[in-house]
């Protein structure tokens, strides 16, 4: 229980302080042009304000918790490692789109919405594909790894 | 210790015989290291021991203490402990997967990556076990793949 808290935590803080990157980047960058979006950059491209930083550790944690529903075996015990990363990607545009909802991260202007979810869907889905191809080109490997020292041993 | 080795070309089986005041623990596993150059293992089922060949054995477990060895042909408990075992059947393709668990390498039928950079074994009779975290990289070593 006391190392799932910790690896809890770890996750939360790894998840947190990459979205806080990628934000500080997008801030820096576009925070300026980024009119549409007035809730998420208040400031400018001077900095993300504290109410954003605890909005974001609020969709961290959402995330973290998400994590730990798909990628451990506390609730799923036979789930493939595609289908957890499909459950994985559907919740947390659901996730994504409540918190924008609240916290009104998005203009109520449909075309806004339709960017924000298809940019956030093809990069998700590209990330998918990527880990996707990296594993099984690893399992291969294993495969033929073990199917060597299977052979050396029968001899 | 005396040792006495007659050659004798006569002789179809080499028999090892042992006369000694008492079977102590030591001689034992002097014997089942003679046992396992034979690639036999002894195990207890019903209050007797019996020799099973390793190339049977799936994998061996521990529970609550005790050592048993799963076979395509049931389960055996072993007079060894997990650590004992594994030092005695390491030359003989057997890893440690987990705390609890020794896998027969030969009996893998495919390796699967699993969740948190685990590995899923499914052996040849369809069982599934996992290679923990913890153990992964040092089996990926043992295999070659790193």
């Amino acid at each position: 229980m006391k190392k799932r808290l910790v690896s809890f935590i770890e996750s939360l803080l790894k998840i947190f302080a990459v979205i806080i990157l990628i934000f500080t980047i997008a801030t820096v960058i576009i925070g300026k042009e980024a009119e549409a979006f007035p809730n998420l950059f208040m400031t400018g491209n001077k900095g993300i304000t504290i109410k954003t930083f605890f909005q974001l550790f609020a969709f961290s944690f959402f995330i973290c918790v998400l994590r730990f529903v798909f990628f451990t075996d506390v609730f799923l015990k036979k789930t493939s490692l595609l289908l957890r990363n499909v459950f994985f990607f559907v919740f947390t545009i659901l996730v994504f789109v409540i918190i924008a909802l609240v916290c009104h991260w998005i203009p109520a202007r449909p075309l806004i919405w339709i960017l924000v979810l298809a940019s956030y869907s093809l990069s998700t889905a590209i990330s998918i594909l990527i880990t996707h191809f990296f594993t099984k080109k690893e399992d291969e490997k294993l495969n033929d790894a073990l199917a060597k020292i299977q052979g050396r041993s029968e001899e | 210790m005396k040792i006495i080795i007659q050659t004798d070309d006569s002789v179809q089986e080499t028999t090892l015989t042992i006369t000694c005041k008492e079977f102590t623990s030591e001689l034992e596993r002097l014997v089942e290291a003679f046992r396992l150059s034979d690639k036999k293992l002894s195990v207890k089922e019903n209050g007797e021991v019996h020799l099973i060949d390793l190339k049977s054995v799936l994998y061996a477990e521990t529970v609550d203490g005790n050592s048993f060895l799963y076979t395509e042909n049931g389960v055996f408990e072993s007079q060894y402990r997990l650590y004992e075992l594994e030092s005695l059947l390491a030359e003989h393709n057997f890893f440690r997967i987990n705390k609890s668990t020794l896998l027969n390498l030969n009996k893998i039928e495919s390796l699967k990556s699993d969740i948190d950079r685990r590995i899923r074994v499914r052996l040849k009779n369809g069982y599934q076990l996992i290679i923990s975290r913890s153990y992964a990289e040092e089996f990926k070593t043992k295999i070659g793949v790193q």
